[in-house]
């Protein structure tokens, strides 16, 4: 008898998640070991607190802070950075039209890919023999094989 | 009592090696692959796990052989009377439903 096993992303992993946002076009991330208060596109602060944070100069145009949560795994978009694309320095947020769902489902590939390579490489260093054979992309998948 | 199983041929212990697949959905971000305690002890460190029943492997008394049966379809995926290779078969099958 065989089980599947899903799995929701959390950004629960600093190192993975800045990975992550950088490939995504987001350079300039602040790390906070507590965290802090995001502030809106007038420059106000917001009742949300993250850790992790793009200033909102970073995210483009009239953005406000995009802040993460790592102690939640939460990502913390406004309203209007989920629907404004024109002026986002994130090429993935111009291409889904914001910082969206789908913005956010790309981040969250990226991040489980890069947090499951540090895990493997932990088992590695562990001298467990494991390792990737293939990363590839199947129609709206992408796949990653595992020799064990 | 500690059990080595050992090939026949070449005496050596069995140690298998396993290929598995873990698969991202691009639109959702949701990661699923068939169980195994490899792929917990990864996907935990990624987020929450979830578990879901993909087959049960039951022994056909009139056939005198294992079959391993989809649990959402209640079709026979393999048959044999090998059930290590009958559970390898389904894996495999059930792994490419994952795509």
């Amino acid at each position: 008898m065989s089980h599947y096993a899903s799995c929701d992303a959390k950004f629960t992993d600093i190192e993975c998640l800045v990975t992550a946002l950088n490939e995504m076009g987001l350079t300039n991330v602040e790390v906070n070991e507590k965290a802090v208060v995001l502030v809106d596109y007038k420059g106000h602060t917001r009742p949300e607190k993250a850790n992790v944070v793009v200033r909102r100069q970073h995210v483009g145009g009239a953005g406000n802070d995009i802040g993460f949560n790592t102690e939640t795994g939460q990502a913390i978009i406004s309203e209007y950075d989920s629907h404004n694309s024109t002026s986002a320095r994130s090429p993935q947020a111009k291409q889904h039209g914001g910082y969206n769902v789908r913005w956010i489902a790309e981040l969250k590939e990226r991040y489980a890919v890069t947090v499951i390579t540090k895990q493997i490489n932990k088992l590695k260093a562990h001298g467990r023999i494991i390792r990737v054979i293939s990363d590839e992309t199947h129609g709206n998948n992408r796949v990653l094989t595992l020799k064990v | 009592m500690k059990i080595v199983v050992k090939n026949i041929t070449t005496g050596k212990a069995n140690l298998k090696k396993q290929v598995m697949k873990i698969v991202i959905n691009k639109t959702t971000g949701k990661i699923c692959a068939m169980a195994n305690d490899t792929v917990v002890e990864i996907l935990s460190n990624v987020g929450h796990v979830s578990m879901k029943r993909a087959s049960d492997v039951e022994w056909d008394d009139a056939r005198q052989q294992w079959i391993a049966m989809e649990k959402s379809s209640s079709k026979i995926i393999a048959r044999g009377h090998n059930r290590s290779n009958v559970i390898a078969r389904e894996v495999a099958i059930l792994e490419r439903n994952l795509l």
